[in-house]
């Protein structure tokens, strides 16, 4: 189903935003904040985004009203967060008890999931009743990160490092074993020197 | 036949009889060439006068012309092997009629690994996308699972690859195939790393075969490996020999030039001695998980590091310890479409090297471990002396140009003046040179691959001047292991670094911060012998040489257009190159332009609905793996699980990070953020529903450019 131009509805539930030079750029954070969103959603459908702008600004223009020290940027986000969340409630199991962000989350993660596998766009928070095909697809998307799990311990054998192990207690046992080797090196060291000097007279 | 037939099989020691001929074969003819060249050499010392200092340089030479007797053998017998089509050095092949195992409660599944380290995302995750498709194009696709393992513990790396990840899984055929999981804790480093998969998820499949961030294979070689091991019961793992590609620097080109060319030759004599003994490297291999997590998992080595401590290079002693359970390993040399990277310059290299040097001298501590077999010891020894090699023939020149300095020779021919001095001598050259000869020879007759080098004499003058440069590079390399030997010996470890990969090129800052030493070095031994022993000084010139030229060879031969000349002038061309496979051209072009942008995976995390989902997602299944595995964990589990009494820290970050930018928290803070589930939902919803005013320009800015932020 495509959205169609006489679907869209422009006109706001209260007139009296951008009304005024001071509250434009304000109303305009608000748009480009609730546009960017829906952007980042991958709503592709231009008339269909244009319409949820205006939609949520409408609604955040009714509620400056009753609020008026609050900024229009912050009521069209809550807005878009309610709408989004009310949204996903009508599809997601066991939502009425889940705090929103998770439900948000959740929702997120389903409409990502069936991108590839129903159309969902034309339906994006409309209250037009949303086919079984959808409303199944968004319940049982899933994200399998890796198969179940299936614990198994591995314990390790142990291995015997025969001469080697002897030589390690040793070093060990004296403490300072590190030191030690560093010295015999040195003194290795010279003694090579000074053995070569003289063998080679 | 089940499985627990086989494993009483495996006991028998009758397994290694009916190869045992081939070592001894081998082994004798190496013996009887590091023979009569320490006879010569005995018998040209005495001929100078016998002193204890020749006593003390015929060790070494014995030692020292042994190893090279040993990389000769294996170029003769591989020439020999392939130019009359012995079948001696191959694995059995797929066999449809072979018994299969049948106890297995699991369909016999293949779970392709690949741990990753903060390695370039754009170019491991083109890797696998390239072989992903590769395999779904065979008949075998339904066997194979893929797991990122990914070990990774830069916040921004993190991020960039679940996004990688999420990318994969826009294909619906990637969708429960390929498997993302990342480890808060490093424990154990890739050996951890491929344990922790088998402790979730290994008991779901039968095979792994394990890859490199850089790997590369043909779903063909993959399925063939599958299938051999399906017709092989009583094989646990088959290494291929990875092929170098896309070497970009005139440097890589001349190691993926070298490998193509006398690999093949060098990996027959190989499958030759070791047969069902073999070693494994690590990667691009395939391994028989209920063995590997039976007989595998490694035990820590006592004492300190370097020697002591976990097992750096595990994939050697894997292998010994899968032997020493009596099933067999084997190297599928002749089995072509497995591809690897290489080192781009020598300082890339040297950095690999002191790893795997580090590596290799731990393994000192096992080469006298009871029940090991023979095979396995030899493989131990091979690669400590791959670098213990370096300090012993430094030690060897100093001495005996030491005596030659102390006797005050004035004849330029006084060395090979005896024939014993000439023929000893002229035995070191060929066992040196012969090699390369010989797989020269052996292009003559391979139509096919002499077409892939661009016809032999356009491999003959590529390993002319790859020969010329290894001269010059050798002592720059003797001096380096030499260092990282002696750092071993006095205690100093090597951190766990990312491969730097691709011709990013040396610049001369670093070069002349590696090689500063070993010019001034050169030219302190080149002033002293000229000035005191002229002939001494030309017969030590080659060496001096390299040394002088360190820093400038180094530089160049790392620099991509001169590698981009020489590929232009199909100078160390190979059959990679003149038809390039599908999937290393698939690689190596990432679908997307790279974006370098700072902090573009944090801000994606935070802004982008889907990612934050994701990340989310991932964050919740991890924390359940980790909770519902504490048993196999252990005590790390608990600690990687964030604890309530952290929320308050964490939500103060989180406040932070909006407050001030991505640039205000530390790596350390930042993983903290990225690691909580509720701060990563709340920080999602405070970006997006907060005025500007409340929110640091950077995000006022990300927002704006939101559509393109991941």
């Amino acid at each position: 189903m495509e959205l169609t131009v006489e679907a869209l509805s422009f006109q706001p539930s209260s007139g009296n935003w951008a009304d005024c030079a001071e509250s434009l750029e304000e109303w305009n954070e608000a748009y480009r904040r609730v546009e960017s969103y829906f952007s980042a959603l991958r709503v592709e459908n231009k008339l269909l985004l244009s319409s949820l702008v205006f939609k949520i600004l409408g609604i955040a223009s009714e509620r400056l009203g009753k609020e008026p020290g609050r900024l229009p940027v912050e009521l069209a986000a809550e807005e878009t967060d309610r709408l989004l969340v009310s949204w996903f409630r009508r599809f997601l199991v066991g939502s009425e008890v889940e705090p929103i962000d998770r439900l948000s989350a959740r929702g997120r993660l389903a409409l990502l999931l069936v991108d590839t596998k129903v159309p969902w766009q034309h339906l994006f928070l409309t209250d037009e009743p949303v086919p079984e095909e959808v409303v199944n697809a968004m319940r049982t998307a899933y994200l399998r990160a890796d198969p179940d799990f299936r614990f198994v311990e591995m314990r390790p054998r142990p291995i015997d490092l025969g001469i080697v192990a002897v030589a390690n207690r040793t070093f060990e046992s004296m403490g300072i074993w590190k030191t030690a080797v560093q010295w015999l090196l040195w003194i290795g060291f010279g003694l090579l020197l000074a053995a070569n000097f003289f063998l080679t007279r | 036949m089940s499985i627990e037939e086989i494993e009483e099989r495996n006991k028998s020691p009758s397994v290694d009889r009916s190869t045992v001929w081939e070592a001894f074969l081998f082994f004798s003819v190496t013996l009887g060439i590091t023979g009569v060249g320490t006879y010569l050499m005995a018998d040209y010392l005495w001929q100078l006068d016998w002193s204890a200092s020749s006593t003390f340089l015929l060790i070494l030479f014995t030692v020292l012309f042994g190893y090279l007797a040993f990389g000769f053998s294996h170029a003769f017998f591989g020439f020999i092997l392939r130019r009359f089509h012995l079948p001696y050095a191959n694995m059995p092949r797929v066999d449809e009629e072979a018994s299969r195992i049948e106890d297995f409660e699991v369909h016999p599944r293949v779970a392709i690994i690949i741990p990753i380290y903060n390695e370039p995302v754009d170019r491991v995750f083109a890797g696998i996308r390239a072989i992903f498709d590769s395999v779904m194009r065979t008949s075998q696709a339904d066997a194979f699972d893929f797991f990122i393992l990914s070990d990774s513990n830069q916040p921004e790396q993190w991020i960039i690859e679940e996004a990688a990840w999420l990318n994969l899984l826009r294909d619906p055929a990637a969708q429960d195939r390929v498997f993302y999981r990342r480890r808060p804790e490093n424990i154990a480093k890739k050996s951890g790393n491929v344990a922790d998969f088998c402790r979730t998820w290994g008991d779901h499949y039968r095979y792994m075969i394990v890859l490199d961030a850089d790997s590369i294979m043909k779903g063909e070689t993959l399925t063939e490996l599958y299938l051999r091991m399906e017709s092989n019961p009583r094989v646990a793992l088959i290494q291929t020999a990875p092929v170098l590609v896309n070497g970009e620097s005139l440097f890589g080109r001349m190691q993926q030039f070298a490998n193509r060319l006398y690999g093949p030759v060098f990996m027959e004599g190989l499958g030759f001695w070791q047969q069902g003994g073999g070693n494994f490297w690590g990667h691009n291999a395939i391994v028989r998980l209920r063995p590997f997590m039976e007989y595998c998992d490694l035990p820590e080595l006592p004492g300190r590091k370097p020697f002591g401590g976990h097992i750096l290079s595990h994939d050697f002693v894997e292998a010994g310890l899968l032997r020493r359970a009596g099933w067999e390993v084997w190297m599928a040399h002749n089995l072509e479409g497995s591809y690897e990277e290489g080192p781009q310059g020598i300082i890339e290299s040297a950095q690999r090297d002191r790893r795997w040097c580090q590596g290799n001298l731990q393994h000192g501590m096992l080469l006298f471990a009871r029940d090991l077999r023979g095979k396995t010891r030899v493989h131990l020894a091979n690669g400590i002396l791959g670098y213990v090699a370096s300090p012993l023939w430094l030690i060897f020149m100093g001495i005996a140009f030491w005596r030659a300095y102390a006797m005050g020779s004035g004849s330029f021919l006084a060395p090979v003046e005896s024939s014993g001095g000439l023929t000893v001598l002229l035995m070191t050259f060929v066992l040196l040179y012969a090699p390369k000869v010989l797989c020269l020879i052996d292009l003559i007759f391979d139509k096919e691959r002499r077409r892939g080098f661009g016809g032999f004499l356009n491999a003959a003058g590529g390993a002319f001047v790859e020969t010329f440069f290894s001269a010059l590079i050798a002592p720059v390399m003797m001096l380096f292991h030499t260092k990282f030997v002696i750092w071993n010996l006095i205690g100093k470890t090597v951190g766990w670094g990312a491969q730097r990969r691709g011709a990013q090129g040396t610049s001369w800052d670093e070069a002349f911060l590696a090689h500063g030493l070993h010019t001034l070095l050169g030219i302190g031994i080149g002033i002293f012998t000229a000035m005191t022993n002229p002939v001494l000084f030309w017969w030590l010139s080659p060496v001096l040489l390299g040394l002088w030229l360190g820093i400038p060879i180094s530089v160049w031969t790392s620099r991509l257009e001169i590698g981009l000349l020489a590929k232009r002038n199909r100078l160390f061309f190979t059959p990679e190159e003149s038809t390039p496979p599908i999937e290393v051209v698939e690689a190596t072009t990432p679908p997307n332009e790279p974006d370098h942008r700072r902090y573009r995976g944090i801000t994606a995390a935070v802004l982008d609905p889907f990612l934050n989902a994701v990340h989310v997602s991932l964050l919740r299944r991890n924390r359940r793996r980790l909770m519902a595995g504490q048993k196999v964990y252990g005590a790390s589990a608990a600690q990687s699980v964030p604890k309530s009494g952290e929320s308050r820290v964490r939500r103060l970050l989180a406040e932070k990070l909006l407050r001030e930018g991505p640039h205000s928290l530390d790596t350390a803070e930042t993983i903290l953020v990225l690691s909580d589930i509720d701060n990563m939902l709340w920080l999602h919803r405070q970006a997006w529903l907060r005025p500007n005013k409340d929110l640091d320009l950077w995000w006022q800015r990300a927002i704006r450019e939101t559509s393109s932020a991941v």
